[in-house]
């Protein structure tokens, strides 16, 4: 008769996902091309942030970039990021919450001979998804901006925990929305990650902009040693 | 929505377990989840039973096992349960070293193991 049996599997469910993202990582490595995982919230000013990033990154080195916009629909980022002179590649996910690697793999392939000394994702703007794939980039931010509010730590512990760096976006707008608390933010954000870097930023003025490049150059360096 | 690609991965490797076992058919599926996923459970279990038709696994139950978020504390080496919203569950119960730790738990996401009825 039917009998029941117990088979052990203990096999980790992303481990495909993370297998292949290993292997990516390993490869734009042996090339010198240092990748940054670019996450946060609709609306958190993610190109507005990246382009400022990416004009003081010029200012240290003459260095080669390229993005890789993904967004569910649209090429609105893209298309910003091309009028700024930069290779860029539109992934659309059509309607998928989250960048994994086969899509990754084929924006790279999208550029063909072109080589980078940095490569940005720009994550879909999502708080939840994105946290649990691993897009084979060297390191990951995730950027929270003013008017979302500081309380957002508490609500999306995952992905405040699984980030190498917070930057608070949109600092300008501080005097604007007195109950941002910045310090309840700070000690939040580092209960389940404390070792977490935050930098408090604006693209539109500037501010901290010349330290998140700093940042980023020196994690290249850390990368290529 | 990032359950579908979730349960993909679960459906694939279930049946792949299951047919190196011979097993004729897949019961039960034991999934062990850190609190730090955040899953919508009947959405995956739905999911599930719409991915797993024509294989193996068809009609399994998804037996989903969580797992907080469990710290060790670097000063006495004790484990305890941390809830990041309660401030009193950020020092230690055992030292009172307050928020020196190590999260040990609460990111888990794999298939323990599949119940099945024998093959022939």
């Amino acid at each position: 008769m039917d009998e029941s049996r117990v088979i052990e599997v203990k096999r980790d469910i992303l481990a495909g996902n993370d297998r292949s993202a290993e292997k990516f990582r390993m490869l734009r490595k042996e090339e010198g091309t240092f990748l940054l995982d670019i996450m946060g919230s609709p609306g958190a000013g993610k190109t507005t942030f990246l382009l400022a990033l990416m004009e003081s990154l010029k200012k240290l080195s003459d260095a080669k970039m390229g993005v890789i916009e993904a967004d569910l629909e649209s090429d609105v980022d893209a298309l910003k990021i091309k009028a700024a002179g930069i290779p860029s590649v539109e992934l659309n996910t059509k309607g998928v919450c989250h960048v994994e690697m086969g899509m990754m793999k084929q924006a790279y392939a999208a550029f063909g001979d072109l080589k980078f000394d940095y490569l940005f994702l720009e994550n879909i703007g999502n708080l939840v998804c994105p946290a649990d794939f691993d897009t084979g980039c060297h390191r990951r931010i995730m950027l929270l901006s003013v008017p979302e509010g500081w309380d957002k730590v508490c609500k999306y512990p995952p992905m405040f925990a699984v980030v190498d760096a917070l930057i608070v976006t949109k600092c300008d707008y501080l005097p604007l929305n007195e109950d941002f608390d910045m310090e309840a933010l700070k000690e939040h954000a580092r209960i389940l990650n404390p070792k977490l870097d935050i930098f408090v930023t604006s693209a539109r003025t500037g501010e901290g902009m010349d330290d998140v490049a700093a940042w980023v150059f020196e994690k290249r360096k850390q990368m290529l040693s | 929505m990032h359950e579908m690609s979730l349960v993909r991965s679960v459906v694939s490797i279930v049946t792949e377990e299951a047919e190196a076992a011979g097993a004729a058919k897949v019961t039960k599926v034991h999934i062990v989840l850190g609190e730090g996923r955040d899953i919508v459970e009947d959405l995956f279990e739905s999911l599930f039973q719409f991915l797993a038709r024509g294989t193996v696994a068809e009609g399994a139950r998804v037996v989903l096992h969580t797992r907080p978020y469990m710290v060790r504390c670097n000063a006495c080496g004790n484990e305890f349960h941390l809830i990041p919203i309660d401030k009193r569950t950020w020092t230690c119960p055992e030292c009172g070293k307050y928020k020196d730790y190590q999260l040990v738990s609460g990111m888990e996401f794999y298939i323990s193991k599949i119940e099945a009825s024998k093959g022939n």
